[in-house]
C-alpha cells in the first residue's frame, strides 16, 4: 500500500509544506484509492457472475479513477479532483430528491459530508459556495413538496434492512474519519507553530548575545588598540619637545602624522563593524541643522586655509529642523565637506542648507575639485576603494568615509545624492527628513 | 612646581605621561587604585588624571573615583578621565558617572594641557 502511496503523492506531499493541505492530499488519495479497491472487489465479483453491463460500466468508473491518481500524480493539484468528487456526490444527492422525489436521512448526512469536504480541501470561499449549492435544492424540493407538487415520478427506492445498516455505518465513518483526519493534522499544524516560535526564540537569543559579544569585542579592540598607540604618540611628542636636532623633530612629526592617520582608519574600521553590530542604536533628538553644520565645519576651516581655497557656508535663512543623532551627523558632514577640500586644489567649497521639499531638509556641499568619474560613481560607497588606487593612489585615507556616511545617514532615515562630472567638481547632497514641531 | 596625580597600570604610558606634563607638572604615578587612595591618605592634590582600565588592580578606574569623591577630604579633587574607551558614546558615559572631565587616548599634549588648566584653576 505504502508503495502506491509514495508512488502516487511521495512528490506532491513533499513539495507542499502546509501540514493541513497535506492532510487534504492524503485524504483525496485515500478516498480515490479505496474506491479503486472496491471496484476491483466488484469487477471480480461481475466477472464470475458475468453481469456484462456491470462490468462495462465498473471499467469505465476504474480508468476513471485510476486516471484521477495520474493526473494528481502529474499535476501535483487536487483542487480539480476535489470539485468533480463533489460535483458527484451532489448530483447523486439531487438524482435522489428530485428524480425519486425523496429527501431521506442519508441524503441529510452526506450532504454535511461534503460540506465538511469542500471546507477543509478548498478553503472558507469555495466551501460556502458549495454549502450554497447543496441547501438550494434541498430547499426548494421542500417548499415545494409543501405547496403539493410531485417532482420525478420514480417511486422511492425501498432500502433492505441490511443496506440501510451498511449504509448509515459507511456514512458516519466517512464524517468521522474527515473530522478526524483534519483534526489530527491542525494539532500536527499546532505542534509544529509552537516547535517554530521556540526555534525562532533560541535562534534570536542567539543572535543577541552574539551581537553582544561582538560589541564588547569591539569596544576592547578600540582599548587595546589605543593603549599603545597613546605610547607611540606620546613618546613621539616627548621626542619632539626634548631634542636639539631640527631633522630628528622633523622624522617624529612625520611620525605623528602616519600613527594619526592608523588611528583614523582603526577609527573608521571600528565605527563600521559597530554598525554593523547594533545599528539601530540611535540618539535622536531634535537638531537645529544649520547650527550643526556650522560646528561640524569648523574644524575644516584651517585645511580650507591652508589649501587657500573660498570656503562659505551659506546657511537656510528659515531654522531648519530635524529629528536626528547628533554624533553622526556631525561624523558625516564633517566627513563630506572633509572630502570635498581634500579632493579640490583651487577653487572654492560651497556649503549650502535649505528646506527641499516640505517633509525634507537637504544639506549641500558643492566644489571645484578633481570631480568623480562615471565608471567609479557606482562604486563610490564600497568600502576601502578610491578612485585613483594602487601606487598612483594621490590621496590619503582608507576609503571608508562615505561607506560609514552612506550607513549613517541610511539609518537616520535620509540619502545621499551625488552630481559630479570627472575635473569638473562634485556636489553631495545630503537629504534628511524634516522635523515638524 | 605643581603636583598631578596619575593613576595609571601601563608603565609606558605613565612615562609618557610624566615627560609630556614636566614643563610644568610633577606628575605622581599610581599604578592602581588602592595605591592611589593610599597616597591621597598622605598627601593631597588639586587634580588627579585616571585611567579606567587599570589591569590587575582590584578597583577599575570609575570606582577609584567614586571612592575619592566619596571621601570628605578628597571630595573636591578634580578626578579627569583618560582612557583609550574611545568610542563616540564613552565620553557621556564618563561623565555621567561623575568625572570631572574626559581625554581620550592617544593624548595630545596642547589639548591636555588646555584640559588641565581649565581644571586647576
Amino acid at each position: 500500500m505504502n508503495f502506491f502511496k509514495e508512488y502516487f503523492i511521495g512528490d506532491y506531499l513533499r513539495s507542499e509544506p502546509d501540514v493541513l493541505k497535506q492532510a487534504s492530499i492524503r485524504l483525496i488519495y485515500n478516498i480515490v484509492a479505496v474506491s479503486v479497491c472496491a471496484l476491483v472487489v466488484f469487477f471480480t465479483i461481475y466477472l464470475y457472475k458475468g453481469f456484462h453491463y456491470q462490468l462495462v460500466k465498473n471499467v469505465v468508473i476504474m480508468t476513471l479513477f485510476v486516471g484521477i491518481l495520474y493526473y494528481i500524480k502529474a499535476q501535483k493539484s487536487i483542487t480539480l479532483v476535489c470539485h468533480l468528487l463533489i460535483f458527484i456526490s451532489w448530483l447523486n444527492n439531487n438524482i435522489n430528491i428530485y428524480l425519486f422525489d425523496d429527501f431521506n436521512f442519508f441524503i441529510a448526512l452526506l450532504t454535511v459530508c461534503n460540506i465538511i469536504f469542500a471546507f477543509h480541501t478548498l478553503g472558507n470561499k469555495a466551501g460556502i459556495l458549495i454549502s450554497i449549492a447543496h441547501f438550494v435544492p434541498i430547499m426548494l424540493h421542500a417548499i415545494g413538496k409543501f405547496s403539493g407538487l410531485q417532482v420525478g415520478s420514480a417511486q422511492p427506492q425501498q432500502l433492505a434492512f441490511m443496506e440501510v445498516v451498511i449504509t448509515l455505518t459507511l456514512i458516519f465513518f466517512i464524517i468521522v474519519y474527515l473530522i478526524y483526519h483534519y483534526h489530527q493534522a491542525f494539532e500536527l499544524a499546532k505542534i509544529n507553530i509552537r516547535k517554530s516560535v521556540e526555534e525562532l526564540k533560541t535562534a534570536k537569543e542567539l543572535a543577541e548575545e552574539m551581537n553582544r559579544l561582538k560589541t564588547n569585542f569591539l569596544s576592547n579592540m578600540s582599548h587595546e588598540i589605543r593603549t599603545p598607540i597613546n605610547g607611540i604618540l606620546g613618546l613621539s611628542q616627548v621626542i619632539e619637545m626634548e631634542t636639539d636636532s631640527d631633522d630628528i623633530k622633523n622624522y617624529v612629526r612625520l611620525q605623528q602624522q602616519s600613527g594619526h592617520r592608523l588611528l583614523n582608519t582603526i577609527t573608521s574600521i571600528l565605527d563600521l563593524s559597530r554598525i554593523e553590530a547594533h545599528g539601530s542604536q540611535l540618539e535622536l533628538k531634535v537638531i537645529d541643522l544649520s547650527k550643526l553644520v556650522s560646528e561640524s565645519i569648523l574644524p575644516l576651516e584651517g585645511l580650507a586655509k591652508t589649501k587657500r581655497l573660498t570656503f562659505l557656508f551659506d546657511p537656510s535663512a528659515e531654522k531648519l529642523k530635524c529629528l536626528s543623532d547628533e554624533t553622526m551627523l556631525y561624523q558625516v558632514i564633517n566627513n563630506i565637506v572633509g572630502n570635498a577640500i581634500k579632493f579640490t586644489d583651487k577653487g572654492e567649497v560651497v556649503i549650502r542648507t535649505s528646506m527641499k521639499d516640505l517633509a525634507h531638509v537637504s544639506i549641500v556641499v558643492k566644489d571645484t575639485g578633481i570631480g568623480i568619474s562615471e565608471e567609479f560613481l557606482p562604486r563610490i560607497f564600497h568600502s576601502f576603494e578610491q578612485e585613483s588606487t594602487g601606487r598612483s593612489r594621490s590621496h590619503e585615507g582608507s576609503g571608508l568615509g562615505l561607506a560609514i556616511s552612506k550607513k549613517y545617514i541610511e539609518l537616520l532615515g535620509g540619502e545621499i545624492l551625488i552630481e559630479s562630472k570627472k575635473d569638473h567638481g562634485s556636489t553631495f547632497e545630503i537629504v534628511l527628513p524634516a522635523y515638524k514641531g | 612646581m605643581r603636583k598631578i596625580l596619575y593613576v595609571e597600570d601601563d608603565l609606558i604610558n605613565a612615562l609618557v605621561m610624566q615627560k609630556l606634563l614636566k614643563s610644568e607638572f610633577e606628575v605622581i604615578h599610581s599604578p592602581d587604585g588602592e595605591t592611589c587612595m593610599e597616597i591621597l591618605e598622605k598627601e593631597n592634590f588639586g587634580l588627579i588624571l585616571m585611567d579606567i582600565n587599570l589591569g590587575k588592580g582590584k578597583m577599575n578606574g570609575v570606582e577609584t573615583m567614586h571612592e575619592i569623591k566619596a571621601h570628605p577630604k578628597t571630595k573636591d579633587i578634580r578626578v579627569i578621565a583618560v582612557t583609550s574607551y574611545a568610542l563616540p558614546e564613552d565620553r557621556d558615559r564618563f561623565l555621567r558617572e561623575g568625572f570631572d572631565a574626559y581625554i581620550p587616548k592617544p593624548v595630545d599634549r596642547e589639548a591636555l594641557l588646555k584640559t588641565i588648566h581649565q581644571y586647576l584653576a
